[in-house]
């Protein structure tokens, strides 16, 4: 299943964050890997590697709805990295 | 001993004033400069500053009885004037009990404010009494939510609420007031600043395509949906579809945006909608989907609606355009605009009408029920005749609601209130008191079912309360009908939990409220019983029992293609 890069620069605003992930999810993907800049100029950057749940789900969507959100300043082109596994899978479950 | 010790411990005894300049009275003051006349709420703790406030305010405070009818009061408020509806709520149980209301106004794009209280900044985060994170709550049903920590900034973010509620797609906007932060000193800048502006609202160059797709087109249909009266785009739709003649069909909430009476119309679409409907959208190459966003009560089993159809999708939302169906040719932005502009050149469809309209002819729904018992749909068909275009429907959710949906007539489509997106059962009473406020001339009426009025019956209360004329016809079927008829016809009529013989004697109830109510029996008592509820001055009730066998018709089972109806 393709994993694909949503990039953002984000508001450094109280619930951002939450939101964003919050809606991530709702809508249907798994955040593989999430990397937050520390804040300059009130914004900082955020980057997340995303799998979509169900096949149908697309990430040009999904990157429309986020770019909704009012924290979102600026939405970089989700970009699809292809690749044959998802990657950065992490469980607390020990795997057996 | 410090010399601060030795000052006397009350200075005069006389109390000193109260500030009027807390943030509390920023709170009302701003909601009176945006213009806002009348707001929907229920007292407590962290939010009794507000309420202090409110005393000698020009603002008009309408007190229910349970959080969740303030909200859905300022929905159905918001609804008919376009702008954001206010509720206030105190912390914690005050605001759980908002966001069924909340979450039904996200569903169907309706602009609205919540104030709720929240406890003090110091201990917000320690599970103090009341204290609920009602911001995180709040998020997946917000369109923006946001905690004043600042009581200078009041002004400034309530603005910035009302301004992200009502513009682009609107939604809800919650704005969290600690106790404190109401309580505090403010003193906020006289003009505040702007808020950000919202999207931008400009009409994507994909107009000449459109007109290209439309002219190669034999069966286009234009399947209208609540974006229409959203965008402010229901004389641009009626002039589209008069100057083309394409078979046009609506969803639950694009029901009245079409004239009722146009030729072309075919009524609603989807799971309850005609067969007219479902059968044009089905045979049709084109699809004009204009603001509605392909919900699956609409389109059935994906896969099998419009098989055949290309697909423009106009929208002022670009999220959803291509969301759940693929889009030939995407309009993105204000749907009025497009309408107008958009060229539809020669059109050779009279083949195709003719086809529809014969289909329309013989479809007709038969209003004529043997026996005397009181036909559901053709009471509700004689009601909406005879409140004419005065009549503005606020329903409750189950078959009562699709009934009102196929055999009302509605010329507008402020005139169809309904829990569409969310299907709230108990939105009815609260609506038809916010909507009674609202137009005190129109003959709005609550149609509700023995199951939804009890999920906010407490709100007889307040439609006495304020001597508010809300016209309630209770169709009264003894169960909880709709899940009765999916019991019946998809789990081989293991009725389980449905049945609701012990219901109260409503008319009793109702009179216990203070309530003028009535029953009536039989067919032959309808004329009497809707005129009597038509003229009524005050708030009324009238109860109606019907045949707890009657079921809505037509219907796509779940799963399956829209031209799979089951029929009577």
């Amino acid at each position: 299943m393709n994993t694909n890069l949503l990039s953002v620069s984000l508001a450094e605003n109280e619930g951002a964050l939450t939101r964003l992930i919050g809606l991530v999810e709702r809508r249907g993907f798994s955040i593989n890997a999430l990397d937050k800049s520390a804040p300059t100029g009130g914004e900082s950057r955020i980057t997340m590697e995303v799998c979509a749940r169900e096949d149908a789900r697309r990430i040009d969507i999904l990157a429309r709805q986020v770019s909704r959100l009012l924290d979102v300043n600026t939405i970089f082109a989700p970009q699809d990295i292809h690749v044959s596994e998802p990657t950065g899978r992490q469980s607390c479950r020990p795997q057996s | 001993m410090t010399a601060q010790s030795t000052a006397p411990i009350i200075a005069d005894t006389a109390p000193a004033p109260r500030s009027i300049n807390t943030g509390a009275h920023w709170v009302v003051r701003t909601l009176e400069q945006i213009g806002v006349t009348r707001i929907f709420g229920y007292p407590g703790g962290s939010i009794m500053p507000v309420y202090d406030a409110l005393v000698g305010s020009r603002l008009q405070h309408i007190l229910v009885r349970h959080e969740q009818a303030a909200a859905f009061a300022a929905d159905a408020q918001a609804r008919l004037t376009g702008t954001a509806g206010v509720c206030l709520a105190t912390s914690g149980p005050g605001a759980t009990n908002l966001l069924t209301g909340i979450a039904n106004a996200y569903m169907d794009s309706v602009p609205m404010v919540i104030l709720t209280g929240q406890v003090p900044t110091s201990v917000m985060g320690t599970d103090a009494f009341q204290e609920i994170d009602i911001f995180g709550m709040s998020l997946p049903v917000c369109k923006h939510s946001i905690i004043v920590r600042d009581p200078d900034r009041i002004p400034e973010l309530i603005r910035q609420a009302f301004q992200i509620a009502e513009t682009g797609r609107p939604g809800p906007v919650l704005v969290d007031l600690p106790k404190d932060i109401l309580q505090a000193e403010a003193h906020p800048p006289i003009s505040p600043s702007r808020p950000k502006p919202g999207p931008s609202r400009s009409i994507s160059p994909r107009l000449d395509a459109a007109t290209a797709l439309l002219a190669s087109s034999k069966r286009p249909v234009l399947y209208i949906g609540g974006g229409v009266a959203l965008g402010g785009a229901v004389d641009a739709l009626r002039d589209f579809m008069s100057r083309t003649g394409i078979p046009a069909v609506a969803t639950l909430k694009g029901l009245g945006c079409s004239h009722p009476d146009a030729q072309n119309f075919m009524g609603m679409l989807g799971m309850h909608g005609s067969r007219e409907a479902n059968m044009a959208v089905q045979e049709s190459d084109l699809l004009i989907c204009c603001g509605a966003r392909f919900d699956d009560r609409a389109t059935g089993r994906p896969d099998g609606f419009a098989p055949n159809a290309k697909i423009i999708h106009m929208d002022a939302d670009s999220a959803e355009i291509g969301k759940l169906r693929t889009v030939d040719i995407a309009v993105h932005g204000n749907l009025a605009a497009a309408l107008y502009a958009f060229d539809t050149g020669y059109l050779d469809i009279s083949d195709w009408r003719d086809i529809c309209l014969q289909r329309k002819r013989e479809h007709a729904f038969d209003y004529d029920a043997p026996g005397n018992g009181i036909f559901a749909p053709a009471m509700l068909r004689q009601l909406s005749e005879a409140a004419g275009d005065d009549f503005i429907a606020t329903c409750d959710v189950g078959q009562h609601q699709m009934w009102v949906a196929q055999h009302c007539r509605f010329n507008t489509p402020e005139a169809h209130l309904t829990s569409a997106g969310l299907g709230a059962m108990g939105y009815g009473l609260p609506a038809g008191i916010g909507a009674t406020l609202q137009c005190p001339n129109k003959k709005v009426v609550t149609i509700t079912g023995d199951g939804s009025i009890m999920m906010n019956i407490q709100e007889l209360a307040t439609a006495r309360r304020y001597n508010i004329p809300v016209r309630i016809l209770l169709l009264d079927n003894s169960s909880l009908g709709l899940v009765r008829q999916w019991q019946e016809h998809f789990f081989e009529e293991n009725y389980s939990e449905i049945d609701l013989y012990d219901n109260p004697d409503f008319a009793d109830v109702a009179r216990a409220f203070g309530v003028e109510a009535f029953t009536v029996h039989s067919r032959d008592q309808v004329p009497d019983a809707i005129e009597r509820l038509l003229n009524a001055t005050g708030p009324i009730l009238a109860h109606v029992l019907i045949n707890p066998r009657e079921n809505v018709w037509p219907l796509v089972p779940p799963g399956k293609s829209n031209t799979e109806m089951m029929e009577n």
